[in-house]
């Protein structure tokens, strides 16, 4: 139990930290892709 | 009665100028004053400081909202693992809570107030000694690149405050980790440690690292 706890520990502040980094690069690149879509004529 | 809450009301004050011109919360100053002039026993000091930061912090952010500063990328990233870490500082001053009262000197004082007390003065006066070390060094090179910058491990995501230039994550997510440890224990919102972090560790520039400083507390 101890060793699941500090498991959990060790790897929670990278998997959130690493899903966080790539959702915010993965939103400003689709909000990029859109306005670009826009300015085309 | 009345002593107290003039009391509270004036560190609360001191607090919230202080906010405002640094973007840290103001705990540091809060939790020890609560509890050395106001008499509050450390716990309750750290709870009540925990929640006045609320307050400074969000008032602070409402007055520089349009400064476009915050890097809400950095703030999220290293979310994570301040969360967990507070809940493991409070986790570790309930169990302090719990150890009852020590004898020193002939007198008894609870570990709780004792301990907590005791890291304050560590951390506080390493954050000073570093603080001045760092200045002192960096005197006349401008912008200085910060020390994470330099610990290459994968994987990494780069930062709009940094230039573009990318940082480990595994480095900010602990670094998050022990900022939010220190928080759940010692009743600071992080600003103290976190401003002077983000600006000699993570090498960003004063006034975006003040209001992300603010956004993290």
């Amino acid at each position: 139990m101890a060793f699941l706890r500090i498991l959990a520990i060790l790897l929670i502040p990278i998997v959130w930290g690493l899903a966080s980094a790539r959702l915010i690069e993965w939103l400003r690149e689709r909000r990029k892709a859109r306005s670009n879509k826009e300015c085309q004529p | 009665m009345i002593p107290r809450l003039l009391g509270g009301l004036a560190i609360s004050l001191v607090a919230g100028v202080l906010t405002g011109l640094f973007g840290v919360g103001g705990g540091f100053l809060i939790t020890p004053t609560l509890h050395i002039l106001l008499g509050l026993p450390m716990p309750l000091a750290v709870g009540t400081g925990t929640l006045n930061i609320v307050g400074t912090t969000t008032s602070s952010l409402w007055w520089r909202r349009t400064s476009n500063l915050a890097d809400l990328k950095m703030a999220v990233v290293l979310f994570g693992g301040n969360a967990l870490g507070a809940y493991l500082g409070a986790d570790t001053l309930h169990r302090l809570r719990q150890q009852g009262d020590l004898t020193l000197g002939g007198g008894t004082v609870a570990a709780a107030d004792l301990y907590t007390l005791l890291v304050y003065l560590v951390v506080l006066s390493a954050i000073f000694a570093w603080m001045f070390a760092e200045t002192r060094r960096s005197a006349g090179q401008g912008q200085t690149q910060g020390l994470f910058a330099r610990l290459r491990i994968p994987p990494y995501a780069a930062f709009d405050s940094l230039g573009g230039r990318s940082l480990s994550i595994p480095v900010l997510s602990y670094f998050g980790l022990i900022l939010g440890y220190l928080t759940g224990l010692l009743g600071v919102g992080g600003g103290v440690i976190l401003l002077p972090a983000l600006v000699y560790l993570v090498g960003m520039r004063t006034h975006a690292a003040v209001v992300t400083s603010s956004v993290m507390v």
